[in-house]
Parts: structure tokens; sequence; C-alpha cells
């Protein structure tokens, strides 16, 4: 559907991911960065090729700052951002936005929440005058009507994404067999029918009090702009906007698993699957560039070993995909897998394993890492063509290194990687005996 | 004390502009004047045998965009073998050339590029996008996919097995259900719109090698050729790139042509339900067939459409979504192609609120008959007119306009009048394309959803009888999935 959309773990990994610079080339990106005397974070990116201005704007909050009882609710709080605020009526927010062509959207992972405007050039004060305001002003528009109509849409967002899509409930599990009762990412950024029906309106401002202080937050202005003009117009819409009390980084305990972790789910498919997970590296530090590449060694394209053996070679899988999901407070890493009809799981299963061995045992061969390489290099000069997603790029590179042009040195990390780096990540970080592994079978097969 | 003085002065420096001032907010700040629209212009060549290629330069990146559109498709899939076009495309990377399968995609893979074909109703397109420095070994690559695929018989097996599969798992899918079900509901058996471009499992498992290699002949054939090249490259190297590898292709028997326009069927309304039991929300299209790409109420209807379940406050998911928290978001859309695709409401509501919110939809289908306020229509205007520039921004957005331009035959001027005629759409216009498009009593109302619970609830709308529908009705049997050879 077409906003408000929730981050995934695997949409978290797509909006984080890496990207690559040509390597001849040096790519960076030109910015202008200062900070507000309330502490906002700001950052100016100009690129004229079409007359259209994105803001982006995150707030270091996430559904891992959540407590016990009261999950899903960054998210929830997401929503109401966009039902006016002290000088925007509700349903203005977005009235104002399409009246001039604009559009907007916002998302929540576990570790931010980022707002995000696109609007023709000769708009860009009134995209800044309703993003000011929302930060400045929300709580003198919000209702506890508002919030049990917004409830309601997000009960229905976890239908659509989760409850009522074959494999959504993976998703729901997952978080909890992973991490132990109480970690920032035991539970899933939707949250659970039962927290989001005991958020009350008092949750609402003690949390936007806390979190959507401007001393927590980064905006990226980017596109057909003036730096000096835009500079000027950002000073005077956010800087009469009050600070907050300084937001301390949430850590957690370093976690890890001691055996595997089964549990077996029922749900309205054809096929059944599982995902295997493990604990790995936190984003952007040692280790996470690695995983990146054992994933794309083993499906990240139709040579990839796992796609090449189970999907073309031997036919006994339809789908099979690795995936390091990158966080903030520590990783991710699942493969997933479906069978097909007339095949098991543990028929897969036996496959991967062996090819995780393999692995452990033996480098790759350059050319697998090369061909890798080659396809990220130019995925990063796609994303380079899109303002909106430089903006967004320019906002995660501020938040996890401190540098809004990582561009560079987040290639770096990948060219460094030789193949027997990438055995040893496996041997470290995915062992075949502590992990988790999530079944998904069809429901006529219960009692199998 | 050093510490304090600096801080005073960053102090000062900063806040002077703005000082503690606030600023007004009694009233939004007004836009400017809108940008204009600065479509490049685009060079037209041909190459030695007539094709013709379209370029819109641009070198923000260094990489190139190479599109190749055949003006046929699903359309275009003969009676009873509906896929026919989708299964021949999905089969030209699986080995070409000197290359099999694996060879190829490593080939393409090592280049950093993209390649792949799809196709639609109306056409198909095989697309490249690779940095300018490889555009070569890439064209190499994308002239054997075209040229020379070898349609291998393991790589057709192979395919197929993985397409039957997909074809099982979409039995299990409540969304996929719903646009199966509604476009039998509305278009019936026999026209090609009443099934997807990839068809039905039981005419795909039918499909032979044959079947295959004869319709990519007359498919993939100079006559109903053409190139968009966008992004960073000159024009005269891509001439001699594109010339070297196309220039000397000739035909070798009739191209497919266009299917007569047929008359499309008229098909009554009515309501059909789905059981899928448990479900948590129903899934919803309404809809009948709606307009061809060339009609004289394109412009009018883009505008109806935003009012209507276009745009996020369009009347569609203000009531659904916002006034009544049914449902994560609704939407509306005109599917414009050679021939009158389906124009449909989608929407996936909580089971318990099925039937009010079928009475939403439908008093909303009602209403937008009704002239629409002023304020409402500028709204939607300068929302779809205003946002257009901003779909010129990369290599591959360029392209997708062009092809567009290549595909329906639209002119010259056709993007630079967009904004323009978007604009001029007046309230009387808007309307009159409403009451000769839309009729509600003539609508397909279709639901996937908990039987148990839904059921009464469709009953007590008192709109005529219920008519469950087997998933076989409209999706055919399903097929066993022949196991891989080892």
């Amino acid at each position: 559907m077409f906003r408000r959309i929730l981050c995934s773990l695997a949409l978290a990994w797509l909006l984080a991911g890496p990207i690559l610079a040509q390597p001849q080339e040096g790519l960076s990106v030109e910015y202008t960065q200062f900070t507000l005397p309330n502490g906002l974070n700001v950052i100016l990116h100009e690129d004229r090729t079409v007359p259209v201005v994105h803001t982006n704007l995150w707030y270091l909050v996430g559904s891992a700052n959540e407590r016990p009882g009261r999950t899903g609710f960054a998210h929830l709080f997401e929503h109401l951002m966009f039902e006016g605020s002290g000088h925007v009526g509700e349903g203005e927010f977005d009235t104002l936005l399409e009246g001039v062509g604009g559009n907007n959207n916002a998302s929540t992972s576990q570790d931010r929440t980022n707002y995000y405007i696109s609007v023709p050039s000769n708009a860009l004060e009134l995209a800044l005058f309703l993003e000011s305001d929302r930060m400045g002003h929300l709580l003198k528009s919000i209702s506890p009507d508002i919030v049990e109509s917004q409830r309601d849409v997000v009960k229905n967002e976890m239908r659509q994404s989760y409850l009522n899509r074959p494999y959504g409930r993976v998703w729901l599990e997952l978080p909890g067999l992973l991490y132990p009762s109480g970690h920032p990412y035991s539970w899933p950024v939707i949250g659970s029918m039962e927290d989001l029906s005991a958020a009350g309106f008092r949750d609402v401002t003690d949390f936007f009090r806390r979190y959507y202080v401007p001393n927590n937050a980064s905006l990226v202005v980017a596109g057909d702009i003036d730096p000096v003009r835009t500079r000027a117009l950002v000073e005077k819409w956010f800087s009469d906007v009050q600070p907050g009390e300084p937001v301390t980084p949430l850590g957690a305990p370093s976690v890890a698993l001691h055996e595997v972790r089964r549990k077996t789910l029922t749900d309205k498919v054809e096929l059944p699957l599982r995902v295997i997970a493990w604990h790995t590296p936190a984003i952007l530090t040692p280790g996470d560039a690695e995983m990146d590449l054992v994933a794309s060694v083993l499906t990240g394209n139709k040579n990839s070993r796992l796609y090449r053996r189970l999907v073309h070679e031997m036919q006994i899988a339809q789908q099979v995909s690795a995936s390091q999901l990158s966080q903030r407070l520590g990783s991710v890493f699942v493969i997933q897998f479906i069978p097909r009809p007339g095949h098991t799981l543990d028929e897969v299963q036996k496959v991967i394993e062996e090819e995780l061995e393999l692995l452990r045992r033996e480098p790759p061969r350059p050319q697998e890492l090369q061909r890798t390489l080659n396809g990220l290099e130019a995925s990063y000069l796609k994303a380079l063509e899109r303002t909106s997603s430089k903006a967004d790029q320019l906002n995660a590179y501020s938040m996890y290194t401190g540098n809004p042009d990582y561009f560079e040195e987040d290639l770096a990390r990948y060219r460094a990687i030789g193949p027997e780096d990438l055995s040893s990540a496996v041997r470290r970080f995915l062992p075949s005996d502590r992990r988790v592994e999530l079944t998904v079978l069809p429901e006529q097969e219960d009692s199998k | 004390m050093k510490r304090f003085l600096l801080t005073l002065l960053l102090a000062l420096l900063t806040l002077a502009p703005a000082a503690s001032q606030a600023p007004d907010r009694s009233a939004p700040p007004r836009p400017g004047l809108p940008p204009g629209l600065r479509m490049p212009p685009v060079l037209k060549k041909q190459l030695p045998n007539g094709i013709p290629v379209w370029f819109v330069q641009r070198k923000k990146v260094p990489l190139v965009s190479v599109h190749l559109l055949f003006q046929a498709g699903a359309m275009q899939d003969p009676v009873g073998q509906a896929g026919l076009a989708s299964f021949m495309t999905a089969c030209l990377d699986e080995g070409a050339g000197s290359r099999d399968s694996l060879e190829f995609a490593d080939a393409v893979d090592m280049l950093g590029a993209d390649l792949s074909a799809n196709c639609s109703f109306d056409g198909t397109v095989v697309g490249l996008e690779v940095p300018s420095a490889r555009l070569e070994p890439a064209l190499d690559l994308m002239a054997d996919m075209v040229l020379r695929p070898r349609f291998s018989p393991a790589e057709i097996d192979r395919l197929r097995a993985r397409m039957l599969t997909s074809f099982l798992q979409m039995r299990m899918d409540p969304p996929s259900l719903a646009n199966a079900a509604f476009l039998w509901a509305v278009y019936g058996p026999d026209f090609r719109y009443g099934t997807s471009s990839s068809g039905t499992a039981a005419q795909f498992a039918a499909l032979t090698r044959q079947d295959l290699v004869d319709f990519h002949r007359r498919l993939c054939h100079p006559a109903l050729a053409s190139f968009v090249v966008t992004g960073d490259v000159e024009p005269e190297r891509a001439m001699a790139l594109l010339s070297q590898r196309f220039g000397g292709w000739s035909a070798s028997g009739p191209a497919l042509s266009q299917v007569p326009t047929r008359a499309v069927p008229t098909r009554g309304s009515g309501i059909f339900l789905v059981d899928r039991p448990d479900s948590p929300q129903s899934v919803l299209r309404v809809g009948m067939v709606g307009v061809e790409r060339a009609t004289p109420d394109f412009f009018p209807l883009q505008i109806l459409n935003t009012v209507l379940g276009g745009s996020f406050t369009s009347r569609l998911n203000q009531n659904l979504r916002e006034r009544n928290g049914f449902t994560y978001g609704a939407s509306s859309s005109f599917a414009m192609r050679r021939a009158p695709g389906p124009f449909l409401v989608s929407t996936s509501v909580q089971a318990d609120k099925t039937g009010a919110a079928l009475m939403e939809i439908l008093s909303e289908l009602e209403a937008i008959r009704q002239p629409i306020p002023e304020a409402e229509l500028e709204k939607a205007r300068n929302y779809a007119a205003y946002s257009f520039p901003g779909q010129f921004e990369t290599g591959t957005d360029l392209a997708a306009r062009v092809l567009e331009m290549q595909m329906y035959g639209l002119p010259d001027s056709y993007f630079s009048e967009y904004v323009g005629r978007l604009l001029g759409v007046d309230a009387g216009a808007a309307s009159q394309a409403a009451i000769r498009t839309l009729a509600p009593e003539a609508m397909a109302l279709v639901v996937v959803g908990d039987a148990r619970v839904v059921r009464p609830q469709l009953e007590a709308l008192n709109l005529g009888p219920v008519r469950v529908l087997e998933i076989d009705e409209f999706l055919g049997p399903a097929v066993p999935i022949p196991s891989a050879a080892p």
C-alpha cells in the first residue's frame, strides 16, 4: 500500500544496505553540514537534475526503545505524526502537500524512524514548515480519538502484512527466538495486538517529549536547492523548536545462542518453509561486510552456491535466499528456503549444510567475490542517480559513522575482503550447533 | 575561559540570522511559481535496417540503459495458449549464443549489468542497464538473448516446473486469488484479459519447445522492434555498437500482427466469494471493464482517479482508512491498454467489516459521478500535474517515458504538454468521464475471505445472490509438478 511502511527486518536491510563506489573513481557526495543550537543535525545536498526537493528526517528512535507491554508503539507513533500538529489541522498535512504536487511517507525500524517528503522545489518552505511544526508542536493537536483511529489502521496493517500473508508470522516469531526476553530486539517492530490495544494517550506524550526532540534527529534536505538560502530557511523554521534531555543511545548486552533453538508453526501455505538464523556483527562493524558477501556467494545470483545447486541443478527447492540483516545493536544472518513439491525441508537443508561446511573449509574462488563486487558497484551508481536515495544514505552514514559522505569508505570495507576472510567468517559466525531454526508447515500437515 | 569564549562566539554566529524569534506559523508558506517540466530532447535515429533508435542523453552517473521494445506481448498469445509470451520471454536469458544458462548469467553478473526481458499485454521489453564503460560486451549479451536464444529442452522443463510451482503457491495467496477471480469475473475465460499475462497452469503446462521457438521468431521480429537508449553514452558510439549487432537483422517470416479489436465481453455484475477459512481480513476487488490507452478521456480520468483512489487523500482511502479504520489502505486504478483494461478498487479490510466496507466503496463509486467540488479538484489537478516532473530523474525513468511514447504512438510534444493538459481538466470533463466510464451497478464485487464470517454480511447488503467460487473455476485445476530428471 502506499504509505506508512513498516520496516521489517528485510526492509531495514535494504534501506541500510551496502552500496559500493566505482573503484577507479572514488565517488563521493558533496554536502554542507551544520548543527542548530537546539542540537538538530542538518545536511544539505544540491542536485538539480529535476526540480524536486526531498527532506529526509531521522529520529534516532525505533522499536528497540520500546518497553515491554508497549511493543509496536514506535510505529504506532509514526502514524500519529501525519494527523496534524499545532498549526496544521487534522488531515491538512497530506492535503497541503498533495496540493502542491508533493508526496510523503515514513518508515520505522528497530533503530530509527524516518520521515520523508518530496515536493516540487517551489514548495520547499512548505515542507520545512510541516516537518518543523510536527517536531515542535505535535502535542497541541493529538487527541485520544486520533490515537484510537490510527490504532485500528495499524492493526489492519498487521493483519495485511503478517497475519493474512503466507509465511507472514515468521517475522513475528523470529525476534523472540533469537533474543532473550527483555532485549530491545526481542519483539517485532509491528508489536503485538495486545500491546497495541494497551497503548494510551499518556504513552504518546511521554514518547514524544523523550525522543522527538531536535537533539535526537538528523535532517537532510537534498535536490533542487540553493544551499545558502536553504540553510536560512532551515534556521528560520527549526531554530525555535525546544531541545529535550539528551537521549542516551541504547546499549544491549551481547547475545549468544548456545544450542539450536527450533520452533514449528502452521500456516495456510502450499509448501513448507524454514528459516535458519544466526547472530552476526552489527552494522558497519568488522564482520558485517563479510556477511553481506557470504550472503551473495550463497544465493546472490544464478551461479551462487545454494541457488545453483538447489534451484538450478537439483531442482529440489523453489526458493532459497540468504541475507545479512544489518542492525545497530547486532545483526542477524538468515537463510530461508522452500522445497519443491515432492521434496522435504530436510532434504534441502542437507545440501545447505554441505555447502556451509565447504565454505568453512575452503575459501571461495576470487571470481565469486568479483561477481558480487561488480554488481554492488553498479547498484551504488544507481543509488547515486536518485536524489531521494542519496538523502536517506547521507542520513544513514551520518547516524552510523558520523560521516555523511561515507560512500568511499563503505566501498573500501568490501574491497578489503579476501576469499579466506569469508571462510573464516562462516566458521566464526555461522556455526551449525548454535542457531535458530523456524519452520512453517502447511496446516493439513499438522499431525506429521 | 577559552572554551567559554569560543562557545559564545559560535552561538552568536549560528544564532545571528534566526535569533530566537519564532517564525510566523499562522498560515502555511505559499509555494512560489511551479517549476516547469524540463523534458530533455529526444534524438531519433535509425539502424540501417530501419529499426528506430531514440536517445535521451544524461551524464549524471556513468550508467547507460538500452531498452529494446517489441510491439507485441501477452495479448498475442494464441487462444488456448495463455502464457506463451510470458514463458518465451522468460526463456531468453536461459542460455543464448555460445553460453548455457549459467554461463550467460555469469557473463551478465561479471559486467555488473542488469539484463532481463519482460512482457506485458501490449509489448515485450528487453532491458539492459550497465556501467557505461562495459556497454559493448553487455550489448553482445543482449544481442545473443534476442537473436540467438537456445530454448534448450532442459531449461524449458526447469522453468516450467518452477512456474507451475508458483501457480500452486498462488492458490494460497489472498491478493493473488482476489486478482485472478476479479479478472475472470469481469472478462470471462475467453478474452485474454481474463487471466494474468502468465496465463493459467493448465495452459502453461501444455506449451512445447516448438511453440516457444515459433512464437519467438514472430515476436522478436525487426518489424516490431525499436530501441530506447538513455544515460551516459554518446549517440554516435551507441549507434555504431547497435548497428554492428542489430543493423543487419532481417526478418525470417511474418511478424505477429495486432489482434483485431474484439468486442470486450460485458459480463453482468455480481458478488463473488472465495472462501478462505479463518482469514483475519477480506481482500476486496470491485470494478469493471475500463478504458483503452487511446481514450479521449485519458486526462480527465487521471484527475478523476486521483480524487477517487489514486492518492493518500483520495476519497476511498480517507473513508476506509482514516475515517473508518477498516483497512491499512484503499486505492483505485485504471489499467489502460490497447484494449480496455480493468478499472478496479483494491483493499483489504478486517473480516468483520467486509459488508460495511463494500457499502462505503459502492457509495464512493456512486458519488464520484457527481461534479467534484472545486477545491478537491484543484488539489487533485495539482497533485497529478506537479508531481509529474519528478518522474524524469534517472536514466530508467526517462526510458520508461520514451518507451511509452513508442508503445502508444504518442506525439513528440506529449510530455511537454502533459502538465498543462492535466491542469486543464475541469469539473464538467471529470464528471462526464465518470458517467461514461463507471457504472457501479455493472461492477463485479470479489471477496476473498472467511465465508462463515463474510457471507452473512454480504447477504445483508441485499445486492443480489452471492456466488461462491471454487479456485478451480477461475484458476483452472492445479497441475502436478513434474519432478526434475536427475
